[in-house]
């Protein structure tokens, strides 16, 4: 690319363009919109030379571009002696009747490598006033441009040519309010503002930006509500981590292009007004991390064209899910209710949307068990469901559950189990443990439990490991009705001491243990002693018993099911 | 005071903080080596012996200050097992580098934990199932490049909600579904590459909503519909590439405000005219439309893209005459015109594009004389005008074009004699001018061309002799010569010809016996039926394994099978055959039927074909060449052979037990080390091929780079650097191994 840029071979072009300029001609020449004033010719442009013979760039235009420059630190740039020619980057120009050239684009920032935009000298660098000297203008960028000598939006841009159609200011590092006469560029159709550390309210006056198509706010620290937004055309509204307040506008429904809505991470209260179900176009939803406290409204199921509902950590006000929700979303590919306070049972429409490929349904307090139709999500590759209260033969065969494998995650459930017929064992990966056991059949509805506890003792740096250790086992017996009453108990115990260590205390813990879970159907062990045994050989039921030794880790662990050190579960439980 | 002491506490707790995540760092990342299958030990500085600092591990790199891993660069150690969960504990990581290694199972949900993560590259590994969804956690992220894995499922749409995103290349899996149009509401996405998934549905208008981006790269993919209507305001598109899908309808003329360098729509279904607009495009280095439905002429405006080096639109519909305006692409190296509906003349104007390496008219209408002016574009290395309707004779200026390697001028209507210059082209490996009028008989300085691999003088009016200069022909793989008037004897200097495959000399007027060609041993297709031979059939060598079709038509030649002209001429010998007799024809037949298992069973040595070709002529196209590295570009494949006469044994500098080493020095190029595969495995081509493609985009400082393949006749052939110092046998012994210093 750089060869083109030789004047030589400018010249060239120039004098092979002036030839071939009648083959030009057949071209019909499109005016973008009768409406525009600045009556640009928006047609294909010839090549690398902007101008052809006898064409010339605004004089003024060239000065306020001088200025730009300068006021970023790009000094060299005056020495441009015509900013329309040889396509300089972050540059655009297109002439208008008379041949004269105007400056449409204006770019600045180092946004990669392959995007060579002039650069802006972080410390000294401020958008020039000169700015409002280019008539023509319909796009500006600054990206890392000012971020280490902070300012705010200068209001003046408010006044900028009323053909700007596109004004993006990333990871500027400007501060202060947003200027309300940013709602006098009527035609903007993207207002980007990422990244920044805006403060106050969103402008009521943006409202008048009727054209807009994209409204980027995010990642500031914009406070207040959103005003009753109404964008007819507008496609993404992104206002997530703010620390926006009051309830979502229900003229949000109005918006009816909107494809993307993302208001995560603000703090955001109340419920998703009825009015959403209207954005028949709507693809993304995502309104995690705020403060909804209300359950879903039922025209969310209108929404057939949504792919991804994002909810999480909102406390939705104790909800329970109907048993018809979310039917009708049959686009649904990602739906993500972690956290969000739900109960009762998992509705079973949930596994008629066949699509759906991520379902996060952790940390609630959702219960009875998992519906069977959910065997036939079969583009599930996530499935969340630890966390819960969950009980029953979980549905999925061995072939779902190795599709996903470790993104299966079960654990935590008061009593989920799997069939042994269910082929779901055959399906586990080895290394990685499910968090649920087999179901016991011959006793339905006996409470199943599994129970994770672990003991922490790193040996060295503490002093009385050992009665920490104990301590530990007997926070574990605290629960003796769990695992001494119940026939089927799983327990894990993570015990986590150094082995090299104080070898009595640690088989006095070891002894104890034995004695008290002496109903051990499955017993891991990792470094195991010889005289372990004659209690090992004590316990009755004791089905399977494996024991080996890891010389990387160091840790003892003992568990009763298949047990893997990287899925600790602390024994906090309440 | 007090703030003293609050000081002196906050920097105890720091420093503290600082021990904690330390060594937190050493064990997650003996964690991640456990899930590694390190096959050849190259992380075996991962310890955790007390005395091991992590930071100085091999590809780990810490930050300078909290002695956090910040980055991970692990590429191409041939790294086996999977990536572990324990990643997302590195919650510092900017970067993480693991490609090339040969790496499984999923990308783990944790990854989402590594909240500084920038740069995410995991490309050419065997990573299966679905892109997760917590990849969208990582709102730093700038690149991510997950190319050449075995990824699932479809583009996940969060990734829209990666607000830096810059790069990102999921090529080459097998990702479905369709593009989510959200993706292309990023104001920041530089790069784009989709190409070789099976990604569906149309191409969204507001995939010009990307401001920025430069690449656009969907090819092969199944994807439908149009091209969209306002392409052209996708204007800071530097390549957009489209090839390889099923997109139909029109070009949209609003296409030619796109400034972009490569313009790929090859491949498709699009129909109507090429627009005349695209002729404005002056940043074109490459267009390419070839292999649409495209109809209508040839826009002479596109003479006026001065800056473009490809020009393809073959395989179209395309009507009318070449526009002598092409002659104004002044820098144009490859011109295929070829199978189209083209009429007229080849325009003269050509001659003026004296950069030009490949000119291609094949398969058109085209009328008149093959220009004189052709003789200017010197550079040429390849004049393809098969098939047309040209007259007149073949210019004697041609002679002229010494850098020409590939001269067809067959299935035209060109009269007159084979012109004595095109001897003077001693760069000409493939020179077909069958199925025309030429008469004359052949000049013997043809022999002058010692690198011919193909001659072609078929299906003409030759007369004469078939020169004995012929012998000369070393390298030469196939002479046809059938289908003309020749007479005279099969030339005795024939026999020196080692590497001929195929001499067909059917149909015409020779005399003598076919013994001279009894010493031809790597001929595998041999025809001189309907001739005038004499003589008996020798049994030697492997003349067993032609059928009597070879030799049918020759009412003086004798063979040993039914119907010969010999067999009915002498049943008395027959009826006096002995016991022993017929021992000793049970035996040869067992000896042939032996003969024929080994070849069958050995496809590759010697004989240079398989031998499906028994009784039927195999069509036999050039061995395809596969450039891996670019220092291999300027390379052809016959030329390499022409140079180690077809890996001739003088050029062996080593061998191996699975393969033999040459040499080959080229003019103007790096000399080039050829391993020569013995081939065991013929039916996993397709395997070797995709496995070959790996390796050699493996680089390594200590490993000799592969720069290209080929699966040819003489077996499957590795191209190399040729190292000038120690042992190459020793540098390809260990190949595809890392030398450790």
């Amino acid at each position: 690319m750089q060869t083109f840029f030789r004047p030589q071979a400018r010249a060239l072009v120039v004098l092979l363009m002036s030839l071939l300029l009648p083959l030009t001609k057949p071209f019909t020449v499109i005016v973008s919109d009768s409406s525009n004033q600045s009556a640009l010719v928006d047609g294909p442009q010839s090549g690398f030379t902007m101008n052809r013979d006898g064409a010339r760039t605004d004089a003024r235009e060239q000065e306020a571009v001088y200025d730009i420059m300068r006021a970023t630190g790009n000094d060299w740039a005056t020495d441009i002696p015509d900013v329309c020619r040889g396509r300089w980057h972050g540059i655009e120009c297109m002439p208008d009747k008379d041949n004269v050239y105007h400056v449409v684009s204006l770019s600045f920032g180092a946004l990669s490598d392959d995007t060579a935009f002039p650069t802006c000298d972080p410390a000294k660098s401020y958008i020039s006033k000169s700015i409002m000297k280019l008539p023509h203008l319909r796009t500006l960028f600054f990206y890392r441009c000012f971020s280490h000598n902070p300012q705010p939006i200068p209001a003046f841009l408010g006044q900028l040519s009323p053909t700007l159609q596109t004004l993006v200011l990333r990871e500027n590092g400007h501060v202060g309010f947003i200027p309300t006469e940013l709602g006098n560029l009527t035609r903007l159709k993207v207002l980007d503002l990422h990244k920044n550390n805006l403060n106050g309210s969103i402008p009521v006056s943006l409202g008048r930006l009727a054209e807009l198509r994209s409204l980027d706010l995010s990642r500031n620290t914009l406070t207040g509500s959103i005003f009753s937004l109404s964008f007819p055309v507008l496609n993404v509204l992104d206002l997530s981590q703010n620390l926006l307040v009051g309830s979502i506008p229900s003229t949000l429904g109005s918006c009816h292009s909107l494809i993307k809505i993302d208001f995560s991470r603000n703090r955001l209260s109340g419920s998703i007004p009825e009015s959403i179900g209207s954005l028949k176009e709507l693809i993304l939803m995502d309104l995690s991390y705020n403060r909804l406290s209300k359950p879903l409204p039922t025209s969310i199921r209108n929404l057939n064209a949504l792919q991804a509902l994002i909810l999480k950590g909102n406390p939705m006000g104790s909800a329970t899910l109907s048993s018809e929700e979310f039917d009708g979303m049959t686009s649904l590919m990602i739906l993500i209710l972690s956290y969000t306070n739900l109960h009762g049972p998992i509705p079973e429409s949930l596994g008629r949307l066949t699509n759906l490929r991520v379902i996060h349904l952790d940390g609630n307090r959702l219960n009875g068990s998992i519906p069977t139709n959910f065997k036939d999500l079969k583009n599930l590759g996530e499935l969340r469901l630890n966390d819960n209260q969950l009980t029953g033969p979980v549905p999925f065969g061995r072939e779902m559950v190795w599709k996903m494998r470790r993104k299966l995650k079960l654990h935590n459930n008061t009593g989920l189990c799997y069939d042994a017929n269910s082929g779901f064992e055959d399906g586990l990966d080895s290394t990685f443990d499910s968090g649920i056991g087999l179901c016991n059949t011959p006793e339905p509805g006996s409470a199943r439990t599994v129970q994770h506890l672990s003991a922490i003792d790193d040996g060295g740096t503490m002093p009385s490991k050992a009665d920490e250790s104990s301590a530990a086992l007997h926070k574990a017996l605290v629960f003796p009705r769990l695992l001494q009453t119940n026939n089927s108990y799983r327990v894990y115990f993570d015990f986590h001491f150094n082995v090299r260590k104080r070898r009595h205390a640690r088989n006095s813990v070891m002894l104890r243990f034995f004695q008290l879970y002496h109903r051990l159907v499955r017993l891991y062990v990792v470094y195991c002693y010889w005289f372990w045994k004659k209690y090992i050989f004590r316990l009755q039921k004791i089905v399977s018993f494996l024991c080996y030794k890891d010389q990387v880790t160091g840790f003892l662990q003992i568990g009763a099911e298949k047990l893997l050190s990287g899925n600790r579960v602390s024994a906090d439980w309440s | 005071m007090a703030f003293r002491l609050g000081l002196v506490l906050l920097v105890l707790l720091l420093s503290f903080v600082v021990d904690c995540v330390h060594s937190d760092d050493g064990a997650t990342l003996l964690e991640i080596k456990k899930s590694f299958r390190d096959v050849d030990n190259v992380l075996y500085d991962w310890t955790d012996s007390p005395s091991s600092d992590y930071c100085v591990w091999r590809g780990v790199i810490c930050d300078n200050v909290t002695y956090s891993v910040i980055a991970l660069n692990l590429s191409g150690l041939n790294l086996d097992g999977e990536i572990s969960p324990a990643i997302g504990n590195l919650k510092d990581l900017t970067s993480i580098d693991l490609k090339g290694n040969r790496l499984s199972g999923q990308i783990p949900d944790e990854i989402g934990d590594c909240s500084s993560l920038q740069d995410l590259d995991l490309s050419f590994n065997e990573i299966n199932g679905d892109i997760p969804f917590s990849i969208s956690k990582l709102k730093q992220l700038e690149t991510l490049v997950l190319k050449n894995n075995q990824l699932i499922g479809p583009l996940p749409l969060t990734l829209s909600q990666i607000p830096n995103l810059k790069v990102l290349d999921l090529a080459q899996n097998r990702l479905s579904g369709e593009i989510p149009k959200l993706l292309y509401w990023n104001e920041v996405l530089q790069y784009l590459g989709l190409r070789g998934n099976n990604l569906v549905g149309t191409l969204s208008p507001d995939m010009c909503q990307l401001t920025g981006l430069w690449f656009f790269d969907v090819k092969n993919n199944s994807l439908t519909g149009k091209i969209p209507e306002n392409i052209g305001n996708c204007t800071a598109f530097q390549v957009l590439d489209l090839s390889y899908n099923q997109l139909t309808g029109e070009i949209p003329f609003n296409i030619g405000f796109l400034q972009i360098a490569t313009l790929s729509l090859q491949g498709n279904q699009l129909t109507g005219k090429i627009p005349s607009v695209i002729g404005l495009m002056q940043a074109l280095a490459v267009l390419d439309l070839s292999c649409n439905m495209l109809s209508g002429p040839i826009p002479p405006i596109l003479g006026n893209l001065t800056y473009t080096e490809k020009l393809y639109l073959h395989g179209n519909h395309l009507t009318g005459s070449i526009p002598p305006e092409l002659g104004n692409m002044t820098k144009l190296h490859y011109l295929e015109l070829n199978d189209n509906l083209l009429t007229g003349n080849i325009p003269p104007e050509l001659g003026k594009l004296t950069d030009l390496f490949d000119l291609n008219v094949a398969n058109n209408h085209l009328e008149g004389p093959i220009p004189d002016n052709l003789s200017s574009c010197t550079n040429l290395n390849s004049l393809n005008v098969h098939g047309n309707k040209l007259n007149g004779t073949i210019p004697r200026a041609l002679r002229r074009l010494e850098s020409m390697t590939n001269l067809n001028l067959s299935s035209n209507n060109i009269k007159g004699p084979i012109p004595i210059e095109l001897s003077r082209i001693g760069n000409l490996d493939t020179l077909d001018i069958s199925n025309n009028k030429i008469s004359g008989s052949i000049p013997s300085s043809l022999g002058d061309l010692e690198h011919l691999l193909k001659l072609n003088l078929s299906r003409n009016q030759l007369t004469g002799f078939i020169p004995a200069e012929f012998g000369n022909l070393r390298s030469v793989m196939e002479i046809d010569l059938s289908d003309n008037h020749l007479s005279g004897l099969i030339p005795q200097e024939l026999s020196q010809i080692q590497n001929m495959f195929l001499l067909r000399l059917e149909n015409n007027n020779l005399s003598g016996d076919v013994m001279s060609l009894i010493n031809c041993l790597s001929l595998s297709v041999l025809n001189v039926s309907y001739n005038n031979l004499a003589g008996v059939i020798p049994t030697g060598n492997n003349f067993s394994r032609f059928s009597p079709d070879s030799f049918i038509g020759n009412p003086g030649l004798c063979g040993s099978w039914l119907n010969s002209p010999c067999y009915d001429s002498h049943p008395e010998e027959r009826a006096t055959i002995s016991k022993v007799a017929i021992l000793g024809i049970a035996l040869g037949a067992l000896v042939i039927l032996l003969m024929i298992l080994v070849a069958a069973c050995r496809p590759h040595n010697p004989a240079p074909f398989p031998d499906g070709s028994l009784d039927k002529p195999v069509s036999y196209s050039t061995p395809k060449l596969v450039i891996l590295h670019m220092n291999m570009a300027l390379h052809v494949y016959e030329d390499i052979m022409r140079m180690t006469e077809n890996l001739s044994e003088k050029y062996i500098i080593g061998h191996g037990a699975s393969s033999t080493v040459y040499k080959c020095v080229l003019k103007n190029c790096r000399p080039v080390a050829i391993k020569r595969l013995y081939s065991h495995y013929p039916q996993c081509l397709k395997e070797f091929e995709t496995e070959l493609e790996t390796v050699g985009s493996i680089k390594h400082r200590n490993l000799v780079s592969l720069q290209g393949y080929s699966l040819s006749p003489c077996g499957n052939l590795l191209f190399y650097d040729y190292m000038e110092n120690g042992s190459l046998w020793d540098l390809f012994h260990g190949e595809f191994k890392f030398i450790h210093n």
